[in-house]
């Protein structure tokens, strides 16, 4: 009788273990599900509030012929700040970023709102009237604790005025 | 039993990352149905060459209030600062004018909405 009672107590004991044990590894799986999901919803939500536009004539492309520099006017389109240290620009094959950009912002805000433009300024040699040109940009979003968050990118057909 | 209590204790963390993600859905479907309802036009440009005025007029054919401090505004290709330079609202289909001055051999014309929306026109009149 003594013998039943113990191994009864024993199995229940396991039973108590086992069943722990397969919830302590639901709750670590569930939860490793739910973080990927909410990093998804996170990331899903950066890349869709961070937009910008390249908002140039495309038939009428400012291109300073003394100087090589070719002009993109960039909206701010999304609903987060964007980043102008992160702008990357692409004429005719030729990438610029940082130093080799001048970038203002147009208007009297400091940082780029939503809705504001910026202009960006870079040298890209031996383009010509007449032909059609691929132009691209991106940078990033900044959320609202100043970190960065999704990126922005658009892309534009072009053809140059010379100045 | 474990798999029971297991499902229960994690359920608040599931359903918190299914509203992130419900969230997240609901404002891109938001985000694309006022693009798809915000439309402006450039109805008519205008310049007279006696006194330098450049005349556009635009209309707003969407339907979503637009503030007129959204638009930016290219002019030959540049921007011009200040935009359409007025405060206030844009209501759809509604007709708005701006007159810039001083403005010489104007030939394209840009005008830049909310979300990237535009219209130009190279097709300038006299008068």
């Amino acid at each position: 009788m003594a013998g039943s009672s113990i191994s009864e107590m024993i199995f229940f004991i396991a039973a108590i273990l086992v069943s722990s044990a397969v919830a302590i590894t639901l709750i670590g799986v569930i939860d490793n599900y739910a973080d990927q999901i909410s990093d998804e919803a996170s990331v899903m939500e950066g890349e869709m509030r961070s937009r910008m536009t390249i908002i140039n004539d495309p038939s009428y492309v400012v291109y300073d012929t003394s100087s090589s520099n070719l002009t993109f006017y960039l909206k701010n389109t999304g609903t987060s700040d964007l980043s102008m240290d992160d702008i990357v620009v692409v004429a005719n094959g030729t990438a610029k970023a940082g130093n080799d950009i001048r970038v203002t912002l147009m208007g009297t805000s400091s940082v780029w709102k939503p809705g504001g433009a910026v202009q960006v300024t870079f040298t890209v040699p031996n383009i010509v009237e007449g032909v059609d040109y691929n132009g691209w940009a991106t940078t990033s979003g900044i959320n609202e604790n100043g970190q960065i968050r999704g990126s922005a990118q658009d892309s534009i057909v072009f053809r140059i005025k010379g100045v | 039993m474990g798999m029971i209590t297991g499902l229960l204790l994690a359920q608040p963390s599931m359903d918190r990352a299914i509203e992130d993600m419900k969230d997240a859905r609901e404002s891109v479907a938001e985000e694309l149905t006022e693009i798809s309802s915000t439309r402006i036009s450039l109805v008519s440009v205008n310049y007279n060459n006696t006194t330098s005025v450049l005349n556009l007029t635009m209309e707003n054919d969407g339907s979503n209030v637009i503030p007129l401090e959204d638009f930016d505004l290219l002019l030959n290709g540049t921007y011009v600062s200040g935009g359409i330079g007025n405060t206030g609202y844009f209501y759809p289909g509604e007709i708005h004018s701006v007159s810039l001055s001083n403005v010489t051999d104007p030939r394209s014309v840009k005008i830049i909405g909310p979300w990237g929306i535009s219209d130009s026109t190279s097709n300038i009149g006299s008068g």
